[in-house]
């Protein structure tokens, strides 16, 4: 059975490879560019996980306006 | 579910960790991809099918492809940009330590565990997600309009230096200017109307 901590530790995995990444590519802007992304994928796995569980869409449309930032 | 959970999850992780330690930006810009992807396939787990697709159409599709040609376009030294590279690895390992003791501190609670899925009313995702977005989060979500609009003026206007369409004068260009630039030093024999008449 999968609850919702597997889905918070793989996001809370995913947002600190993108914190290493930000240390390690400090002299390299698009690769810094690329941890900023992951971590922003971790947050979004967050608010999608919670949405399911609690039965409410607002996280979702959170993750459709952090998708839309984020590609500009 | 469970296989599948973790089928995309190692996938998740691996390409993640190959994007930060990837020696090429194309490279990493590829299991970027590949880390969306799979991140995509973990969002139909937990049935967002609008996000899932939109992410791997609108995400992967168009802005990652055009991340992909940025970093091919840019010309990197890789050797020069990996000197040092592991040089802050210790911190960087002590703060995601930590920060991960914390985080399972606080997410291995009973709360989260004993959390179940609600499932929703009869309608789609895409429809259920729809009907919330325009009406409730209308104003929101016009304000992301006007977001991307400003973006593309900005990119727009950034990118317009270069065309020359009026004859104005550039302060920069006037400021600049050189002496030589103006003044021209013709060397000639000097000449002397009054000597030559008494020979």
């Amino acid at each position: 059975m999968i609850t919702l901590t597997h889905f918070l530790i793989l996001a809370a995995l995913l947002f600190l490879i993108g914190v290493v990444g930000i240390f390690l590519n400090r002299k390299n802007i698009i690769t810094l560019l690329m941890a900023i992304e992951l971590m922003l994928l971790a947050v979004n796995i967050n608010f999608i996980a919670f949405s399911h569980y609690l039965g409410d869409l607002a996280g979702q449309v959170f993750v459709f306006f952090i998708l839309t930032v984020a590609a500009t | 579910m469970e296989v599948l959970f973790y089928f995309f999850s190692l996938i998740l992780i691996f390409s993640a960790l190959k994007v930060i330690t990837s020696r090429n930006p194309v490279l990493s810009a590829l299991f970027l991809v590949l880390s969306f992807f799979s991140a995509g396939g973990i969002w139909l787990l937990l049935k967002a099918e609008f996000l899932a697709i939109a992410l791997v159409l609108v995400y992967v599709g168009a802005v990652m492809v055009l991340f992909l040609f940025v970093v091919m376009m840019l010309d990197i030294n890789i050797d020069r940009l990996k000197e040092g590279f592991w040089d802050y690895m210790p911190v960087a390992s002590i703060v995601a330590v930590i920060m991960l003791i914390e985080m399972i501190l606080v997410l291995n609670h009973s709360y989260f565990k004993d959390m179940t899925p609600k499932d929703s009313v009869g309608i789609s995702n895409t429809e259920a997600l729809g009907q919330v977005l325009y009406t409730d989060y209308v104003f929101p979500f016009e304000i992301a309009s006007i977001i991307l609009l400003v973006a593309i003026v900005a990119a727009i206007l950034l990118t317009l230096r270069g065309m020359k369409t009026h004859k104005g004068i550039n302060p920069a260009d006037q400021i600049k200017v050189q002496r030589n630039q103006r003044i021209k030093m013709v060397k000639m024999k000097s000449q002397d109307p009054i000597r030559r008449k008494k020979r």
